[in-house]
């Protein structure tokens, strides 16, 4: 029944190795369920050439963000052909430590992958340590279970009306603990995007999960956003998750960011820096 | 600037993480990673971003003076 909850496919594919295990014996009924499971993850996954074109490739970097977190970020795919490396790399992170998994640059997660990583995420809750998972909102799901495979949104055997990742069922929780609306549903324009410096080389592909909310006049919302840089083979696909103030009022455009060596060429090139009298900590910063 | 960045303003960011803030002129844009957040990192930055509107909105009411902005409707309510 839980294969089943997973979906057919799993309970297909454990059935049929049973079966061979009984009348063939242990080794080749595993090796014959095996070869199976590859065929079948192979047709199932209807993106053949994406696994077999970055098989051998390194898909997983791991990034030490120097506040404590741990971001690897997953390319192309993750399933059990290359899950061992996504497991090298978490294994080399202490159980105490804050990891994000992010899976915005892969078109597909098996049900595997997702298994082996809530193993880890008990094992890092056990010890003071978190693993979330980020990326997985936009593939489509077979069936419901939290641990179904994550498949691009184009194959055919996915629900239309998908169930809310672990992630959207806590981004909706926070969203009525502070009152607010939250929307999962994607959106495609937003007004002023290009306006801002951030932005303004990039082209935005879609937004999706909204809170939305409101100090007296100025509205809030926060959401993530898919966006590219480029176009062709020098397309760049690139995710953020942003909080947008409506303002009832003008106010100078302004970028407020850590003073990087790079801000003093912005200075040759046009940009102006402000200084402000007085606060020296908030001069040194910014 | 140096109207919008009093020192109640000056002394917020001082004394919060460093978010990159950018102003477009109607809309302020604030986020910390070139990446999604998690859910934890979404609750700081939406508790920061509460903290900077109540700032910004007792700064209208004591007569910070700009322009009417005529926002259509904003992110997300665009399909």
């Amino acid at each position: 029944m839980h294969r089943y909850r997973i979906g057919g496919q799993q309970l297909l594919k454990f059935s049929i190795t049973i079966v061979l295990t009984i009348f063939l014996g242990l080794i080749k009924g595993i090796a014959l369920g095996m070869f199976i499971t590859i065929i079948a993850h192979l047709f199932s996954v209807k993106k053949v050439d994406i696994i077999l074109r970055n098989l051998l490739k390194t898909n997983i970097l791991m990034i030490d963000e120097l506040d404590g977190t741990y971001l690897i970020s997953v390319r192309y795919f993750s399933n059990f052909f290359n899950f061992n490396r996504l497991k090298a790399r978490l294994d080399t992170v202490p159980y105490s430590a804050k990891v994000v998994v992010d899976f915005s640059l892969a078109d597909f997660v098996d049900h595997s992958t997702l298994e082996h990583l809530n193993e880890y995420s008990e094992n890092f809750d056990r010890n003071g340590g978190e693993i979330s998972i980020i990326g997985i909102d936009n593939l489509a799901v077979p069936t419901n279970h939290p641990l179904s495979p994550m498949r691009p949104v184009a194959s055919k055997k996915v629900k239309k009306i998908k169930p809310l990742t672990k992630r959207q069922e806590q981004l909706k929780q926070y969203g009525e603990d502070l009152g607010w609306f939250y929307e999962a549903q994607e959106f495609r324009t937003i007004q002023g995007f290009n306006d801002f410096g951030y932005f303004r080389t990039g082209t935005l592909d879609r937004g999706r999960n909204s809170l939305k909310g409101s100090v007296g006049p100025l509205k809030l919302r926060a959401c993530d956003l898919d966006f590219h840089e480029g176009e062709f083979i020098a397309k760049e696909p690139k995710h953020a998750g942003v909080v947008v103030i409506d303002l009832p009022v003008e106010v100078p455009e302004f970028i407020l960011d850590k003073e990087r060596l790079l801000d003093r060429v912005g200075q040759l090139a046009g940009f102006r820096e402000v200084n402000f009298k007085g606060p020296p900590d908030f001069n040194r910063r910014f | 600037m140096r109207r919008l960045f009093d020192d109640r303003i000056i002394q917020f960011f001082e004394g919060n993480p460093l978010y990159h803030i950018e102003s477009n002129g109607k809309q302020l844009l604030i986020f910390e990673k070139d990446r999604l957040a998690n859910v934890s990192e979404y609750k700081i930055m939406v508790s920061f971003a509460l903290r900077l509107a109540q700032l910004l909105q007792q700064k209208i009411n004591n007569g910070y003076v700009g322009t009417q902005t005529t926002n259509g409707p904003s992110m997300g309510e665009h399909r």
